[in-house]
């Protein structure tokens, strides 16, 4: 068994990890990362979704739920986890979410302060017109002639291309993933990173951690630290805390969890869209956030269509052979349900039910995406439902007389939140406002596990603000006792 | 993926697919190929999951059908399964993935700038 020294052993190197691992290795603690995944760079992306999809994406891409209906749970596995293969939107957390943390769960506001310095580390700035390319356009145009409320998002990329994949890696290496802009500086600072380094058992002693087991292809690892930081992620974390005997006291853990239920819809113009050229993700309607879904315009080359559109035989190949005139758009709900992670033969196995407040949600949405297409002059509209088939002439009746099922949808969820959730209340969490696991020393969590509900918007920018926050006050509080 | 398995996904895929025109065939792409990685890089209940599907299609003589029967194969397969939607999408990206039908599609892939190295030099093996 190998066995290295730390003051604190990081578990995962994504959106939490790595920005938790580069703050406390720069004030002077010395960080081993453990990374369950290779190492990622811009060699991996190689800007062909068909090719990459499986093989940068956990389980070849193919994590789902079980439920009704079951949803695709894309997730990252590597270094910068999930950031290496997202979009790269950037939104703060919002204000009212960050109310309801204080007065619910005890958790102090995220500071501007905070914010400004991760956004200010991954290069955050928002998209410009020209970048976006003309999928986001379309968006915008249909936005405005309806006097809805968007905007151009705010993205982690510097010297962006548009090469219209970011979600597949980006083949440029412009993107800002924690890959790439906080685990060099971690490195620099001294942390150790190992790849290909599963963690499976937190050691505690006397009540308090006192490293991490973990497995590696040339065998046992052992690391010795007086502090740990679980970020392996919404789906991982709770499984690995339960496996540790940790965590389990409240009753929340592996439970509660939210996924921001997402679907799309797509427009059919007669006007060239080419939706593989610029910013895939870019333009934002928030018009309707209030009632619990935003839009975020998505977008990707032919492959990412023919996957992603509810066609097959000769409607696909049209579909295909008119590529270009096709405009997608995103719905995202803050969802209502509730779902639950459980270990089943060492895998995750995850349950989630989408709830008839959030199934209207997603019909109210599409109804509201299909109004925007219209407006934005779309000739056709496909929906992400089979029984509804495509909307023509304007026409919602198809879709709004529709009695929707929650089997009827194809949807994705994007940002797994919540199932080691922060409470004040030992009784209501698993972790404290500050990130420390109940009822033991010296173990933290920082990812969106920890993330007590959905956000509403996509939460990169969230886990990292919690991880710097929860970086700074180890090392203010405890720096000393993880040298001890 | 077993010979039997090949030829089901070859006949899904061009059923899926439909290609006509200046779209070239199944045969001349690595699109069976490409179908077969996807299931390599499944993870271990899903590969379960999916080779059975495959079976059952196989079974089915699939391949013995018209395109139009064998979609409806799969639509009764949907009825009762999600993989159904799984194995339409693995098709439909496997084959409109191939470079040769990307071209023909007028698709440029973007260009790459995969020049930076990975930072694993500075990683520690255990």
């Amino acid at each position: 068994m190998t066995v290295l020294r730390a003051d604190v052993c990081v578990i995962g190197s994504g959106a939490g990890g790595a920005v938790a691992a580069a703050e406390l290795a720069e004030g002077g603690l010395r960080v081993v990362v453990l990374e369950e995944g290779p190492a990622r760079g811009v060699p991996d992306a190689t800007g062909r979704p068909r090719d990459t999809l499986p093989r940068l994406y956990r389980d070849g891409g193919q994590v789902a739920t079980i439920g009704r209906p079951p949803l695709m749970l894309p997730l990252g596995r590597g270094t910068g986890g999930t950031t290496f293969v997202n979009s790269g939107t950037c939104f703060r957390t919002p204000p009212a979410v960050l109310a309801r943390w204080s007065g619910e769960h005890g958790i102090d506001p995220i500071s501007d302060a905070v914010f400004e310095r991760v956004e200010a580390a991954i290069g955050v700035a928002e998209v410009t017109p020209g970048l976006a390319g003309r999928n986001a356009a379309t968006i915008r145009r249909g936005a405005e002639r309806l006097g809805w409320s968007g905007g151009y998002l705010r993205r982690n990329a510097v010297g962006c291309q548009g090469s219209g994949v970011c979600a597949f890696g980006c083949p440029t290496g412009a993107k800002q993933h924690v890959g790439e802009a906080y685990l060099p500086r971690a490195l620099a600072a001294g942390a150790t990173l190992v790849t290909g380094a599963r963690a499976d058992r937190i050691l505690v002693r006397g009540g308090a951690a006192a490293g991490v087991a973990a497995a590696t292809a040339d065998g046992r690892l052992e690391i010795r630290a007086g502090a740990v930081v679980v970020a392996a992620g919404a789906v991982h974390t709770p499984l690995l805390l339960a496996h540790s005997g940790l965590g389990g006291g409240s009753g929340a853990l592996g439970r509660h969890l939210t996924v921001h239920p997402a679907t799309a819809v797509w427009g059919v113009f007669d006007e060239p869209v080419d939706m593989s050229r610029g910013v895939p993700q870019s333009y934002y309607v928030d018009e309707f956030a209030s009632d619990g879904f935003v839009f975020e315009g998505i977008a990707g080359p032919p492959d990412y269509l023919a996957l992603a559109a509810p066609f097959a035989g000769d409607a696909l190949r049209e579909l295909m052979l008119g590529h270009r005139h096709v405009a997608q758009c995103g719905l995202m709900v803050s969802d209502h349900s509730r779902g639950r992670v459980a270990s089943v033969l060492g895998r995750p196995l995850v349950r989630y039910d989408l709830g008839a407040r959030d199934t209207a949600t997603v019909h109210a949405g599409l109804l509201r995406l299909a109004e925007l297409m219209w407006a934005a002059g779309a000739r056709r509209v496909i929906l992400p439902i089979a029984r509804a088939g495509e909307l023509r002439d304007g026409d919602p009746a198809p879709l709004r007389d529709l009695a929707l099922r929650p089997r009827d949808l194809k949807l994705m969820g994007f940002h797994p939140l919540g199932t080691a959730r922060a409470h004040e209340d030992p009784a209501r969490g698993v972790v404290d406002a500050r990130l420390a696991v109940h009822g033991v020393r010296g173990v933290h969590v920082a990812d969106g596990a920890a993330v007590p509900g959905p956000l509403g918007v996509n939460p990169q920018i969230t886990i990292m603000a919690l991880a710097t926050r929860l970086a700074h006050h180890l090392l203010a509080t405890e720096a000393t006792a993880c040298r001890s | 993926m077993r010979r039997r398995e090949a030829r089901a996904v070859e006949a899904l895929v061009d059923a899926v697919a439909a290609p006509r025109p200046p779209l070239p065939p199944v045969a001349d792409t690595d699109a069976v190929a490409s179908f077969a990685t996807w299931i390599a890089l499944a993870p271990q209940p899903n590969r379960a999951l999916l080779h059975a599907a495959l079976g059952t299609l196989a079974l089915a003589r699939l391949a013995r059908r018209d395109r139009a029967g064998r979609l409806a194969l799969l639509r009764r397969l949907g009825r009762h399964s999600p993989l159904a939607e799984g194995l339409r999408a693995t098709a439909a990206v496997s084959y409109y993935g191939d470079a040769g039908v990307l071209r023909a599609l007028g698709h440029v892939s973007p260009a790459r700038g995969g020049t930076r190295a990975h930072h694993a030099s500075r990683t520690v093996a255990a």
